[in-house]
């Protein structure tokens, strides 16, 4: 291939502002795979690429409204975030005392709110649960269940 | 119908990729997620990416999760701004797009804590109409079809560098935190006795793994040659089958960047 066929000297024949924005792209995606930390908009990609290592047990959350359950399975996959990735990120900042109680209260509002805004299930209460659970024969099994937060409309 | 003869024109890529942002962003709404189905979330999460902490400071992100009005106007651009562009190919609703899009994504992540990536192929493939010089045009979509070939090829290469691929149990241990909720929740499906399955048999699962990392590796061959943009495209959707089937991730919204490898004209491309 010759230099003038190639993808970055015709961008620089036809301008030279893209040009300069694809090289400072490049530049910043070697530099940030260096660093191995990613700066918007020079995103990494390892999709799973970490080692991961199977633990000995894994805490998980369960949604309850009215005694029903908000089932993770069955949501589509931005609402799993919104619900599940938000609930585990605020649950492990309030474990390290990151968030304030008031913060901590906002938020189990908030989950009340768009649990039933969306309709997903229309009651009064939410009650969340940290369920421990241990890998048998490729299956989790719950072996403990115990009360995080219920939060009530009533009472805030 | 011959692969060449499906080639792209200007028209024809925008209609392909904003057609398929609008399928992206009315997901997006049927799952209640954007700005105004939200409910005023609280915006808990420290930022440590600076283009996010400015947006943070901007006071942009609290003032559209928190005022429905502005949500609810907010949600209708997001929307409208893709119909639009299909309707006049007007410029302006291209970049409408694209930022309206960027600005979505960054407030989703800002919420939920996590900094997710896919919306991030719905966005790429339309900053190309932000021109409509047919000669910038076709280098930015040659842009976006580079991008493309960067997200699998570097996956690939990030885990045969962190030496992840060639970590026993891998894939099983990944599927055991990954899966859980919802074996939890569905212990006697048939999907739930394929997945306990591959963590019983993590020979099996490391070599599913081993297909998944030579296959985002073929995207490397991109790089070099357009040739095999077809094989590519297959090899995309063998990803989104196989990405479903083993880890339960729809990859629909990245498959807004599959319309870059289809061909395009050649003489958008200004080759003989």
């Amino acid at each position: 291939m010759k230099l003038r066929d190639t993808y970055l000297f015709r961008l620089y024949h036809t301008s030279k502002w893209l040009f300069v924005a694809v090289l400072l792209l490049i530049v910043a995606t070697i530099h940030t795979v260096y660093r191995t930390r990613e700066q918007f908009p020079v995103l990494l990609y390892g999709m799973y690429s970490l080692k991961a290592y199977p633990q000995r047990e894994y805490t998980i959350y369960k949604i309850m409204a009215g005694g029903r359950n908000v089932r993770y399975a069955s949501l589509p996959d931005s609402q799993r975030e919104l619900i599940y990735t938000t609930l585990e990120h605020v649950v492990a900042q309030r474990t390290q005392g990151k968030i304030t109680d008031k913060a901590w209260y906002d938020f189990l509002a908030w989950l009340y709110r768009y649990v039933t805004d969306a309709r997903l299930i229309d009651e009064p209460t939410i009650v969340i649960k940290a369920l421990r659970c241990k890998y048998e024969q490729g299956l989790p099994r719950v072996i403990s269940e115990e009360t995080l937060a219920q939060y009530e409309v009533a009472q805030h | 119908m011959k692969w060449r003869n499906i080639d792209f024109d200007y028209s024809s890529a925008g209609n392909a990729a904003f057609g398929v942002v609008l399928v992206v962003v009315l997901y997006r709404f049927l799952s209640n997620t954007l700005l105004s189905q939200m409910s005023y979330p609280p915006l808990l999460n420290e930022e440590s990416e600076w283009v996010y902490v400015w947006l943070l400071r901007s006071g942009l992100p609290h003032g559209l999760t928190g005022n429905f009005t502005a949500a609810f106007a907010f949600d209708v651009l997001l929307i409208a701004s893709p119909v639009m562009y299909l309707l006049t190919r007007s410029r302006i609703f291209a970049v409408i797009t694209t930022l309206s899009l960027t600005l979505y994504f960054m407030i989703f992540n800002m919420v939920i804590g996590h900094h997710y990536h896919g919306l991030v192929g719905a966005i790429v493939v339309t900053l190309p109409f932000w021109t409509k010089q047919e000669n910038k045009f076709a280098l930015m979509w040659q842009g976006a079809r580079y991008y493309l070939l960067y997200i699998f090829a570097s996956a690939a290469l990030w885990k045969i560098f962190r030496g992840s691929v060639f970590h026993q149990g891998q894939l099983a241990a990944i599927l055991e935190a990954q899966q859980i909720y919802y074996l939890v929740e569905n212990a006697e499906s048939i999907r739930s006795a394929w997945i306990a399955y591959l963590l019983k048999h993590p020979r099996v699962s490391d070599a599913l793994l081993w297909v998944n990392v030579l296959l985002q590796l073929g995207f490397a061959v991109g790089f070099i040659t357009r040739r095999y943009d077809n094989v590519l495209l297959l090899l995309f959707a063998m990803f989104v089958v196989l990405n479903y089937v083993v880890m339960g991730i729809l990859s629909a919204e990245l498959l807004a960047l599959a319309p870059v490898l289809f061909p395009l004209r050649s003489a958008l491309l200004n080759e003989k």
